[in-house]
């Protein structure tokens, strides 16, 4: 990998990390899961 | 192989890891089914963009997933992606399907995972049956009108188990299940044409592949351009470099690196993540294979 790439990839990767972290901060995870349970039939 | 049904146990047992549904990993499979384990990130996505909420988590999970992997899971680990592939071994007459037919899945995700969601909003009610089944809701969206996996681990089971959703199931229900055998048709004889071109998942995972640390890369002293790995290829995605043209494949590539494995050259075909190889070809005779 060329230094142009991990530049990209390391950005990228900052950039999602961030969006990860405020989603798990305002109880993405836990909609995802409500959500989850809702459609489940079981 | 072994890869793909350890990841088809694993992502439905959900006696396993009850709790996994809040984890959304990129694999087509039905978290309507009883026993999926974990979130299907399409319907978790139409689930955000019906309430018109913006999926943060699910953007960055994927994003990071995809950023270290590419679409790795579309080739190792998706439960109907194995399907796929076992159903293309039934010896019959196969199909060498059309390139343009990839850019289908990128309009089944902009229009039913993210635009008609967003723009009927607060679908009219999404009880855990009529999601299922699609009657009732006037949900328009990729769960509810198309999904062949939530047609055949979510919706057949409750058909098969429930006399009153067989009651109330309507045309929709129907040609759910008729797009579902016509999917599975096509897989017999044409080797993975859903993820080719009709998986929304595969085509947000495919965002990421020209950026993603997990890459093939072509030693092209010691290629010899015999073009095995070119026809082996099963998303027939892969490119052979030559000269200054260096791109391995296209964003179809799901990583199998069953091209690595049928390449006869030592080394002059390898899989690396972040720079470090992680899977090389090895001399082998072509009667071997």
């Amino acid at each position: 990998m060329n230094k142009k790439a991990w530049i990209i990839a390391g950005a990228l990767a900052a950039l999602f990390a961030a969006m990860l972290v405020i989603g798990l901060r305002y109880g993405d995870a836990g909609y995802v899961l409500k959500n989850a349970q809702n459609f489940c039939f079981s | 192989m072994p890869v793909q049904l350890l990841s088809l146990a694993a992502f439905n047992s959900y006696f396993l890891s009850p709790g996994g549904k809040a984890l959304c990993i990129p694999v087509l499979n039905c978290y309507s089914c009883p026993v999926g384990t974990v979130a299907c990130p399409i319907g978790s996505l139409t689930a955000f963009a019906l309430v018109r909420r913006i999926p943060f988590y699910i953007i960055g999970l994927l994003g990071l997933l995809g950023v270290a992997v590419g679409r790795a899971f579309c080739g190792w680990a998706c439960p109907f992606g194995w399907l796929q592939d076992m159903l293309y071994r039934i010896r019959t007459w196969k199909w060498r399907m059309p390139k343009a037919f990839n850019a289908l899945k990128y309009a089944l995700l902009v229009v039913l995972v993210l635009a008609l969601p967003l723009i009927f909003g607060s679908a009219k009610g999404t009880t855990p049956n009529a999601r299922i089944t699609g009657e009732q809701t006037g949900a328009l969206d990729y769960c509810s009108l198309v999904c062949p996996a939530g047609t055949l681990e979510g919706s057949l089971p409750y058909l098969a188990t429930d006399a009153e959703g067989r009651a109330h199931a309507s045309y929709r229900t129907w040609s759910k299940i008729g797009l579902m055998v016509l999917v599975l048709g096509l897989a017999v004889i044409a080797r993975r044409s859903f993820c080719r071109a009709l998986c929304p998942l595969g085509a947000l995972m495919a965002l990421t592949s020209g950026i993603s640390l997990l890459r093939l890369r072509t030693d092209q002293e010691k290629c010899t351009r015999c073009m095995r790995c070119v026809k082996v290829c099963p998303t027939e995605c892969r490119h052979v470099p030559v000269g200054e043209k260096r791109k391995e494949a296209t964003a179809e590539c799901v990583l199998c690196l069953d091209c690595v494995r049928n390449c006869l050259e030592e080394g002059a075909l390898s899989a690396t993540l972040a720079g470090r190889a992680v899977s090389v070809s090895e001399r082998r005779a072509e009667k071997d294979e």
